[in-house]
């Protein structure tokens, strides 16, 4: 153990896991070095770490999916090798992935029962046992508006993830991991998980947690356990710790959480892209928005409430878009993504593993994509001019790549969202899209981030941010649109972007839901 | 299982009616017993061959290997069997032990080798149709006539061939898809990673689907040797392909996950007895081939209509 | 092109696949002439890349579409059909160049329809491409009325096929020059890099506002084009059209393509590998009917290599790793 560990004994509580010199590398990079960890029974339990800190090898090696160089594990006092995450189901571990493990095209039912389903004497499934039991759980955790026969592919990704969460507890695991199990979970699902998550706890499981999302982590935990570059750095109860030493564990520094200042915006020039009516089937319903240059418009709300729908209709992504997009006066026409870009319009998109890069291409490859009609001529492409642009959007945008021929694969999330902005820098874009950019990236990146938006501003550019952390929006955002059913509840600007406002709007209550009203009365009149 | 995993057979269904509609006008002795008996007949052997496709598109694979797998059967049926009722029950066993061992070879080199399962089932196609080349180099051998009659013939309005297809059908729905191995195709096929996660043992999954499409083509090798009464190593070729296109005229999704057994077995009467229906209604043979094309073509399309409906075109591309 | 870059391109897959299928290549070579020293001799050279030739143009066609990770089964009927035409259409007087051209048109044409169903229907090639095969063949059934056609063989077609230019053969020249520029529209084109995009995260090459079905649309074109190619030489090689002439050209260029280490999934591999998969299994074909190994010993040890080949470069990795 090293000096700072353990900052003191805390409550009482025999150990349940308890990992010893846990070593995994991924050809010749450690992303494990002689990692402790260490999980009483009936606890709920916080890992935390910047990304790259091993968090998720540590999970995927309790949870038996990889296999550790070196180390052990001793579960319940008895020392376990899991052969694969069968084995770990065995003796008690479940685990909730980054990844989605769910299969769309069978039934909710189906999903949860899935390899330990209820059979009849003939071996054939019970489905109807199945059924009423996932139904009979449903109500009783409150979350009945979820049928037991309806695919997978059919809810939300909310409903998706709870779905996950209760395949989880469907075996009944002596110790829970979540890996970031709660990321599209709005405020009341995350609300309604905990209060499951503390019976659980009072029933002696225990539950250990990831999420990026640091409120979350304090309301909830009993103790954190903070990794940095492969290492336990510090386990601490929950209240301990302020957020800033938490950052510094995670870090290795302190750093400040601050946001840029924002770039003035002039009233007087005309509106650089204005909506008008802007629908998309049930998604998107008539929404009206304007952007001037230097700003940034933030969109809140719960999770899907056609903020990610109006971003990629923007960016010609759906057909089937009504209303009017106009582009300093001009109207354009948003049929494709190559037609957006051609508008002036650049989308960082939502995933940056699926939508944002080809990970198996080079770096160079990557960030070229979107002008490689510029870098050459007669349909091929200048090796040398190809190199210079490289070169240049990684050095404006700091990207760490030891080499632009690595695969995007091999660079940490950062670095790969940098990536994905870098290919847009010099396509002549105006107007920035960017879907919740700071998903799942460590704290010294994101601040990175709040700089190359504000940066764009300062260039004249103008940014549309739909952010899931609504300090984002606090801290960047000239005006931030609230979205509520594919509608733009309320906009809130200056000194009215305050949390309290965004929830009470996006929940549709208080005061929020009032002077939508007025707001609407003016239009009216 | 949910109803609506059978709104993907819908188009096929609604297509066969057609066609036995506009057959039916066109030639009312369809009608008859001897009617019933050759058109079920004519499409059973596709039927067995598509559900054996099925079982392997199912897991997120494809099985080009069926054809020559049907050969195979088909070569040795109608070299080994015999007169006597036992060398005959001994051979129709060694047959499906064979196929079984073909399907069990692709199997494992597909969740052993992790060799793309095109790749493997294009290899063994040229293996398997080498094996049957040595056992019957030029076309020839018999079967007894009671083994044929008793596969291809009918009591009455009931052909036999459906009754087998039935049979394997059941044997293939009730113990097998119904039970977790089922699940565990359809989950392995959904989610391949997700099926590791869960706890599910994939690689075994997949070969028990790949021994199953073994099975299955050997069944319809068997019966095709009840229909054409000899052996020839190339007899089976068509049956790859078209057992492909049954499959997803059927409404499987090629990339695994979805589909159901009686999509692909309407498909196969379907694409089975549209010859028929052509000649009888008078179209040149040589425009058959155009016909058959343009159907499946056109039939795709439909199929895959409901995709394009999708107003999300990220959605449509990963579809 | 630097080391680096080719890491990055081709990854560990098909960098050991070039290598491995060039090595077995030159182990068919040796095999080959040790069980006949005449097999080095310039006529059977020749002889073997004059059939070589139709194999290797074919799966310049099928590298691209299988790199964008599609695959594409209607060159059989595509070059059967074309073939008929040209010969047809010269028999009736219509001239060398409208000849050609309308059997380039039909290969264009076929090309397009296969990538609409892919790009724009968004249906499996793997059933569209069978179905236009079929359409194709029954096409050159209502056109032929299922005869043999009478086939007058262009003179030029003739030269191409198996005519001399400086004591070289010109079949192996016309595909090492359209091997030497697909080479170079893979390494260093615009639509060579969106292939490759497209073959690994088409959803993302899109929203780089890139016109995706463009690429499609350019693969299974090039593949139309190459087996109408492929066949107007088969034809001028054979001095004859006829019908099931391109049955042999289905899998046997798949085949070439595997063995050379592209992935069939798309987005990994390239040409480079393909000329020696095309080599070598035309140089297999030989050494086992100089073995005199009959037809089905034949298929089975050309199933066996494809599977010890692939066992050793294309393995996926494990779901853990």
């Amino acid at each position: 153990m090293r000096p700072g560990t353990d900052k003191a004994p805390l409550e009482e509580g025999r150990p349940l896991l308890d990992a010893r010199g846990i070593s995994k590398s991924f050809g010749g990079v450690h992303a494990l070095e002689a990692a402790d960890f260490s999980c009483r029974a009936g606890e709920i339990h916080a890992l935390l770490g910047a990304n790259g800190a091993g968090k998720s090898t540590l999970v995927k090696v309790l949870s038996g999916v990889q296999r550790p160089d070196a180390g052990t594990i001793t579960l319940a006092g008895e020392t376990v090798q899991f052969s694969g995450p069968a084995e770990a189901a065995h003796h008690g571990v479940a685990t909730v992935f980054q990844e989605l493990s769910l299969f769309p095209h069978l039934t909710v039912a189906e999903n949860i029962y899935v390899g330990h389903e209820p059979t009849g004497p003939l071996g054939q499934i019970d489905q109807r046992r199945m059924r009423s039991d996932v139904r009979a759980l449903f109500d009783s955790l409150g979350v009945g508006h979820i049928a037991p026969g309806a695919h997978v592919s059919d809810l939300s990704l909310a409903d998706r993830q709870l779905v996950e969460i209760f395949k989880a507890l469907s075996k009944e695991p002596k110790l829970l991991i979540l890996d970031e199990g709660t990321s599209a979970l709005g405020r009341k699902e995350v609300q309604r998980l905990f209060d499951l998550l503390r019976k659980l706890k009072a029933a002696g499981t225990s539950v250990i947690f990831i999420s990026h999302r640091m409120s979350e982590i304090r309301e909830f935990v009993d103790r954190m356990t903070i990794f940095r570059n492969g290492r336990h750095v510090a386990t601490v109860a929950a209240r301990e710790a302020s957020d800033a030493e938490i950052v510094e564990m995670m870090l290795g520094q302190r750093v400040e959480r601050s946001f840029p200042e924002r770039t003035e915006v002039s009233r007087d020039e005309p509106p650089l892209l204005e909506l008008s009516g802007f629908s998309v089937g049930s998604d998107l319903a008539d929404v009206s928005l304007s952007l001037r240059r230097g700003e940034v418009l933030g969109l809140a709300g719960l999770e899907g409430q056609g903020q990610g729908t109006l971003l990629l209709a923007l960016f010609g992504a759906y057909r089937g878009v009504a209303g009017e997009a106009l582009i300093d006066g001009r109207p354009v026409r948003l049929s494709s993504p190559k037609a957006a870009m051609e508008s002036g319009i650049a989308l960082i998109p939502e995933d940056r593993k699926t939508e944002g890069l080809v990970l198996p291409m080079s770096v160079r490859e990557n960030i070229t994509f979107s002008v490689l009609s510029r870098l050459g001529r007669f349909g091929f492409v200048s090796a040398a001019r190809e190199r210079a642009f490289v070169g240049r959007m990684m050095e404006r945008l700091s990207v760490k790549a030891a080499s632009m021929e690595l695969p995007a694969r091999s660079l940490s999330g950062g670095n790969q969202q940098k990536l994905v902005l870098a290919k847009w820098l010099e396509t002549g874009a105006d107007v920035f899209l960017f879907y919740d950019p700071t998903r799942g990236i460590d704290v010294g990146t994101k601040q990175a981030f709040y700089e190359l938006i504000v940066g764009l501003t300062r260039e004249g550019k103008g940014v549309i941010l739909y952010s899931t952390e609504t300090s984002e929006l606090i801290g960047l955002c000239h005006r931030v649109a609230v979205m509520d059913g594919g509608r733009v509840a309320l906009t809130l600007e200056g000194g009215n972007i305050t949390e309290e406002e965004i929830l009470a709007a996006s929940l549709g209550v208080g005061r929020g839901r009032n002077a939508a009203g007025a707001d609407m009365a003016e239009a009216a009149q | 299982m949910s109803l609506r995993r059978y709104r993907s057979s819908l188009l096929a269904v609604v297509g066969l009616i057609v066609l036995l509609g506009y057959y039916w006008y066109q030639q009312p002795l369809i009608l008859s017993p001897f009617g019933f008996r050759l058109l079920a007949n004519q499409g059973t052997t596709l039927a067995l061959a598509a559900l054996a496709q099925l079982t392997v598109v199912l897991t997120g694979g494809v099985d080009l290997s069926v054809g020559a797998i049907v050969s195979l059967s088909n070569t040795i049926a109608a070299t080994y069997m015999g007169d006597s009722p036992a060398s005959v029950v001994g051979v129709v066993l060694l047959t499906l032990a064979a196929g079984s061992a073909a399907g069990l070879v692709n199997g494992l080199l597909v969740a052993y080798g992790r060799i793309q399962p095109i790749i493997v089932t294009l290899a063994t196609l040229y293996i398997y149709s080498g094996f049957a080349l040595l056992i019957r180099p030029q076309p020839g051998g018999s079967v007894p006539g009671y083994y044929a009659s008793t596969l291809t013939g009918a009591w009455g309005y009931l052909p036999y061939s459906l009754i087998v297809l039935l049979v394997v059908a059941l044997c293939l729905r009730m113990p097998i898809m119904r039970s977790r191995l089922g699940t565990a195709i359809y989950a392995v096929g959904d989610n391949p990673g997700g099926a590791h996660m869960s706890g599910i043992n994939v690689p075994r999954t997949l070969v028990s689907a790949y021994v199953i499409g073994g099975f299955l083509a050997a069944c319809a090798g068997l019966f095709l040797t009840a229909q054409t009464t000899s052996g020839d190593a190339t007899v089976g070729t068509s049956y790859t392909l078209n057992s492909v296109a049954a499959v997803v005229f059927g409404g499987a999704i090629l990339g695994g996950g979805r589909g159901v057994a009686l999509g692909p077995i309407v498909a196969a009467f379907f694409i089975s007895i549209i010859v028929s229906v052509l000649f009888a209604a008078g179209v040149s043979s040589f425009y058959q081939s155009v016909f058959q094309g343009a159907i499946l073509i056109v039939v795709l399309m439909f199929g895959n209509a409901w995709t394009l409906r999708a107003r999300n075109r990220l959605a449509v591309l990963r579809s | 092109m630097t080391t680096a870059t080719l890491k990055s391109r081709f990854g560990a897959f098909t960098r050991h696949g070039v290598a491995v299928s060039y090595a077995l290549l030159v182990v068919l070579i040796v095999v080959a002439v040790i069980l006949n020293p005449a097999f080095a001799s310039w006529a059977n050279v020749k002889a073997q890349l004059q059939i070589a030739t139709f194999i290797g143009i074919i799966a310049i066609g099928q590298t691209l579409v299988i790199l964008t990770g599609q695959i594409d089964l209607s060159v059989p009927w595509n070059l059967t059909f074309s073939s008929i035409l040209m010969a047809t259409l010269y028999g009736e007087g219509y001239g060398f160049a409208v000849a050609v051209g309308a059997a380039l048109l039909v290969g264009i044409g076929v090309g397009l329809v296969n990538a609409i169903g892919v790009a724009v229907f968004r249906l499996h090639s793997l059933v569209w491409t069978l179905g236009m095969n079929a359409l194709l063949e029954g096409a050159t059934m209502v056109y032929t009325n299922g005869q043999p056609p009478d086939s007058t063989i262009p003179g030029f077609v003739r030269f191409l096929a198996v005519g001399n230019l400086g004591g070289l053969p010109v079949a192996p020249l016309v595909w090492a020059v359209l091997a030497a520029v697909t080479i170079l529209v893979l390494a260093r084109s615009r639509f060579g890099r969106f292939l490759y995009a497209t073959g690994n995260n088409e959803p993302a090459l899109f929203l780089s506002g890139v016109a995706t079905r463009r690429v499609h649309v350019g693969a299974f074109v090039a593949s139309g084009v190459c087996a109408v190619l492929a066949g107007i030489l088969l034809t001028g090689y054979a001095s004859q059209t006829y019908l099931g002439m391109g049955n042999d050209y289905l899998l046997v260029p798949i085949a070439a393509v595997i063995i050379g280490g592209t992935n069939i999934m798309g987005g990994a591999g390239g040409y480079v590998g393909t000329i020696a998969g095309t080599l070598i299994v035309v140089l297999l074909q030989s050494i086992l009917s100089i073995a005199q190994i009959g037809q089905a010993g034949k298929n089975i040890t050309f199933g066996l290599i494809i599977i010890a080949l692939v066992l050793l470069y294309a393995r996926e990795a494990r779901p853990t790793d």
